[in-house]
């Protein structure tokens, strides 16, 4: 690029085409590849793609609230929780999906502002107790209040009804989610390089310098707990039609640690990243409950493979490449990179 | 009118008088230095005004407002940027971000139209853009543009302060020590930047510093406080041959 066109381009905003980069070509042909599967696979792998969506859905919500605006939550889960739960009954009492996905989504966001109130007067390990407080409060209210929730039974949700006709199918389901995430993915990547998402980054690295450029801190906190929480409401209404039943015991503080291991691994404050977490949160314990049945005979169902998986892989990151997988993603996207400049010359 | 008006602040920190009795004003366009030994109560009025503090009596006026009534984050709106002693970046992001982030109070888009990427919320950025080149232009940032500010030595991180700043486009700007941390030739260029900023810019500059030099070069007017009252007011030379300040800084004579 000559020096000028580049002069050129420090002066304009960053459009996708930017934020993707050299990453163009991988993008698409991801994109093909997710159109194209369900024509070829409806069985298992289809929903588990699909629910690798869903905690995505999640998990931009929780990088937003974690890696922009540096807000820990250890009670996530509970989002979700109210996403589904809300979903789930107001489509039992015969709404149909649009106002059951909005529902879900606005009094999840609700319930975000109001777990914000406490977190503007604490940070840190004192507001990972209070969220993973408000997640065990939740807990308890799904076990409890019967009338909503089905209580400890749980309840089966409705198919997706949209204008009356049922998307009861994996593939109708696998292409809502997938659309929701890619959604969600460009909305997030809008927040980030406009002045808002901007003002998550600066609360969460200086909210002295950030109060002295003219960021009013409260407000950019209840913005990020309102946004984190209604993006898990999203998923959460997915994640019950997706499972086609809800029961307390799904929403613990376990799927909670999920979600915190997802952006963890991912890389804390990259998009990319919380794509990649997921996978890994979706696919490799299966992977590995296949691997070692190559190895062995009879039952091969090992218990608690997920909790052993899920720790020691973040043990590993943290120590090795506390940037998650995708700084190890861009490392070899570089080296690939060389090494075909290389074979150029 | 003066641009700041400052009528006999007070601050007390348990029993030390941190800022006893000050009044000083603040004309537009005009650059003052902020004298005095340790523990003066220099870096205190400084941020009495920018309302980090809250004074325990006194008013501060600012283009007819009273600042004593709002909120911190409420004074860039009104044309009032600082920077900092011991330099508050956002380090975890790049020099283009940190400036960006001085735009923040010139944002006119509202939270949706962000979210969507509205026609409106690209020009914006567009706009932003723009004078944050402007800036790095002026200030020579331009080879640290994307750099991390955790890989940039100290310099380039004050003059990265510094533009963050001036992205508020300020009608007063506070300088807490321009030239600490910095040696000779870049204490120099920093005087130089001042200047240029007062002439370029237009703005009024407030500056706490303890490089004589620096205040005799750039300063209309010097403020000497010793141990949180003004002890004098007047020009360099005026200020340099003050019995008073003699005193403060050596001792009695």
């Amino acid at each position: 690029m000559s020096r000028k066109s580049e002069a050129a381009a420090n002066r304009r905003d960053l459009t996708l085409a930017d934020l993707l980069g050299r990453q163009r070509p991988v993008a698409v042909v991801l994109l093909i590849a997710l159109a194209v599967i369900p024509y070829f696979h409806s069985g298992y792998w289809l929903s588990q793609l699909t629910f690798v969506a869903i905690y995505a859905i999640a998990g931009f919500g929780l990088q937003i609230l974690l890696g922009f605006a540096g807000q820990v939550s250890l009670g996530h889960a509970a989002f979700l929780a109210t996403g589904a739960y809300i979903c789930a009954y107001v489509e039992r009492i015969g709404f149909g999906a649009p106002i059951g996905f909005a529902a879900a989504i606005i009094v999840s966001a609700g319930l975000g502002l109001l777990v914000a109130l406490p977190a503007l007067r604490m940070s840190g390990l004192y507001l990972a107790i209070a969220t993973m407080s408000f997640g065990f409060i939740v807990e308890e209210v799904m076990a409890r209040w019967t009338a909503l929730t089905g209580g400890n039974e749980g309840v089966v949700v409705p198919a997706i009804k949209f204008n009356g006709v049922a998307l009861d199918q994996p593939w109708q389901i696998y292409y809502l989610s997938w659309t929701f995430c890619l959604l969600v993915l460009l909305v997030c990547a809008n927040l980030i390089r406009t002045p808002t998402g901007r003002a998550m980054l600066a609360i969460r690295d200086s909210e002295i310098a950030a109060r002295s450029s003219g960021i009013r801190v409260s407000r950019v906190k209840g913005i990020a707990f309102g946004l984190s929480a209604a993006f898990a409401g999203l998923a959460g209404a997915l994640y019950c039609h997706a499972l086609g039943f809800i029961s307390p015991d799904q929403f613990t503080i376990a799927m909670s640690l999920d979600l915190l291991v997802m952006v963890l691994i991912g890389g804390v404050g990259t998009l990319r990243g919380v794509l990649l977490g997921s996978v890994f949160l979706v696919v490799s314990p299966e992977l590995f409950q296949q691997l070692i049945g190559l190895f062995t005979t009879g039952n091969t169902e090992v218990a608690g493979l997920r909790p052993f998986l899920f720790g020691f892989s973040l043990i590993f990151i943290l120590l090795f490449q506390p940037n998650g997988v995708d700084a190890m993603v861009t490392r070899s996207g570089q080296w690939l990179a060389g090494l075909a400049d290389r074979w150029r010359r | 009118m003066a641009l700041l008006e400052i009528a006999d602040i007070s601050l007390q920190f348990g029993g030390l008088k941190a800022v006893d009795g000050v009044s000083f004003s603040v004309a537009d366009n005009e650059i003052l230095a902020v004298i005095g030994p340790n523990g003066a109560g220099k870096t205190t009025i400084f941020n009495v005004v920018s309302r980090i503090y809250k004074p325990d009596r006194g008013s501060i006026r600012f283009a007819g407002k009273e600042l004593t009534l709002l909120r911190s984050d409420e004074l860039p709106g009104l044309g009032l940027a600082r920077t900092f002693q011991n330099i508050e970046l956002f380090a975890g992001t790049t020099v283009l971000s940190n400036i960006l982030l001085g735009c923040h109070v010139h944002r006119r888009t509202g939270l949706l139209s962000e979210l969507l990427y509205l026609p409106s919320a690209r020009r914006q950025e567009n706009a932003f853009r723009e004078q944050v080149e402007e800036l790095i232009d002026f200030l020579d940032l331009g080879p640290y543009r994307d750099a991390e500010i955790g890989s940039l030595p100290y310099g380039i991180r004050k003059t990265v302060e510094l533009a963050r700043a001036l992205a508020v486009r300020p009608r007063l700007l506070l300088l807490d020590e321009p030239s600490s941390g910095l040696n000779v030739e870049e204490t120099a260029h920093v005087g130089q930047l001042i200047g240029r900023i007062r002439d370029g810019v237009k703005t009024a500059v407030v500056m706490v510093e303890h490089d004589m030099s620096l205040v005799n070069k750039v300063s209309d007017r010097v403020l000497a406080l010793d141990a949180g009252r003004v002890i004098a007011q007047g020009t360099p030379a005026e200020i340099r041959n003050n019995d008073a300040v003699k005193r403060a800084y050596l001792g009695a004579t």
